[in-house]
Parts: C-alpha cells; structure tokens; sequence
C-alpha cells in the first residue's frame, strides 16, 4: 500500500491540460459579452419603465386646471411695475459704482 | 509577452480579446486545481474552470495589481468550487434516497483522488492547497476567510481521516 507521501509526490507530477484551450477561452468569453448584453437589456428596460410611468403621472394630472391656473397667475404679474423697479435699481447700482470709481481717483 | 497586470489594465479598459490571453495563460492550471478538487470528475472540473474565470472577469475591477494574479485567481477557484458544493448539497438532500444513477468517470491519479474521496468539500480544499500547491496556512486562511487556528486545527483532522 502507498504512503500518504507517495501518493502526494506522484499527483504533484501529474499534468492537467483543458481539453481545448482555444474554444474554452472564446466559450468564456462569449458567456462574458452575453451577461453584459442581459445587464444593458436590464438597464434600458427600466429607463423605458421609468419614462412609461413619468408619461402616464403627466397624463393623469388635470393640464386643463393647471394651465389656467398659471394663466391666472402669469397675468396678474404687474410686468411696468417690475420693469421700473428693475431701472430704477439698475441706475442706483449704475450710480454707485460711478461715485465709487471717483472716491479711487480722489485718493490716487 | 505582457504581463498579467497590463492584460488586466487593458482589459479594463474595453479590451476583452486581452482577457482571453490570460484565459488560455492560466486555463490548465484553473482546470488542473478543479481536477484535484472535484476527485477527477473532468465534467465538474471544467464547469468550476468556466465559472472561475467569468467570477474573475466579473470582480476584476477589485483586483490589486500588487497582489499575484495567479494567487487572486486561486482563491476564486476555491471559493468557487465550495458554493457549486453547497448547491450540490442542496439539492442532494432533495434527492435523499433516491438511487444514483449516474457515476463520473474519473481521469488521472485515481490513487490520489480515492485518498480524498472521504473528506469533505473544505478539507480537500486544505489538503490540496497544502499539500500540493505548497500554500501557506496564513493564504489558505485568507482564501476560505478562516483564521489561522481554524486552518490548522482542520487540517490535522483532515490528515487524521486520511492517515
């Protein structure tokens, strides 16, 4: 009967060679490009998925009531009041930098 | 001939065709390590060696390019090898009583491989990586994430059983 040793030594001798190195290669390779294909399919359904339940939310809000609301809204904005106010504090601003820019010139 | 390294960084970077390179570079070491834990059921051995290398692909993004490839790919195969086991198991308890009726046919030193017949999925796993492959307990340990101790302790047992 073998030792224990023996048996171990004569495996460590032994050599192991895929069958075909070349097809099993591509065989992975192919299965890697197949599972990435499936994680891309995945990833486009549910963007799909999202954009379908976004489309749906748009459509089951009332636009009509909205849209008249913002009318509403949009309209009662007093547009002469806000453009005055606009001037009146772009000239300040205006006004400011040029007393500013003297003061410097009075120093120098 | 390139390294290991940069067919990985290559690799990562869009090349596929260069992990083929490193497929048929390690392909019968992966098989031959498959060989001896299965006991010689080349079917089996070539279904660990497939999955090893797609597992490989999959966390090669966590590789560290200071550690051996070889030595990565390794405790893959292992780690591999141990949950196709555990599925087996699974359904082999499913199975219970039932008569088999299909034996692998086994290839290579069949010495060898009736000596590991009686140990369990992990001791063979310590036996061969010791034994034949000359590891270290402390790597054994860290490719089963088992400490030091354990590594040892079962590793006598599993010498026990076969002495």
């Amino acid at each position: 009967m073998k030792s224990f040793e023996d048996i171990i030594a004569a495996e460590k001798g032994v050599v192991y060679q895929q069958a075909n190195k070349d097809l099993f290669s591509f065989y992975v390779l192919t299965l890697i490009s197949q599972e990435r294909a499936l994680q891309r399919t995945k990833k486009k359904l549910a963007i799909v998925l999202v954009l379908l339940l976004a489309c749906s939310l748009v459509l089951m809000v009332p636009i009509g009531q909205l849209s008249i609301k913002l009318t509403a809204y949009v309209s009662s904005i007093d547009v002469m009041g806000f453009l005055q106010l606009a001037l009146i504090s772009y000239g300040l601003a205006g006004l400011g930098v040029l007393f500013s820019q003297r003061i410097v010139d009075l120093f120098d | 001939m390139q390294s290991d390294g940069e067919l990985i960084e290559r690799t990562l970077k869009g090349g596929d065709h260069y992990y083929g390179i490193l497929i048929q570079r390690y392909a019968d070491y992966v098989f031959g390590l498959c060989m001896r834990l299965t006991g010689g059921n080349r079917a089996s051995a070539e279904d660990i060696s497939q999955q090893s290398f797609l597992k490989s692909y999959k966390y090669l993004k966590a590789y560290d390019s200071k550690q051996d490839y070889k030595h990565w790919l390794t405790g893959i195969t292992v780690n591999c090898f141990k949950d196709i086991r555990r599925q087996e198991n699974r359904y082999e308890s499913l199975d219970e009583g039932a008569e088999a009726t299909f034996y692998p046919e086994l290839h290579g030193n069949k010495d060898f491989f009736l000596l590991i017949k009686p140990l369990s999925a992990e001791e063979k796993i310590l036996v061969v990586l010791k034994y034949l492959y000359d590891y270290q307990n402390a790597d054994i340990g860290a490719f089963l994430g088992m400490k030091l101790g354990t590594v040892k302790s079962k590793l006598s047992r599993a010498l026990d059983k076969l002495r």
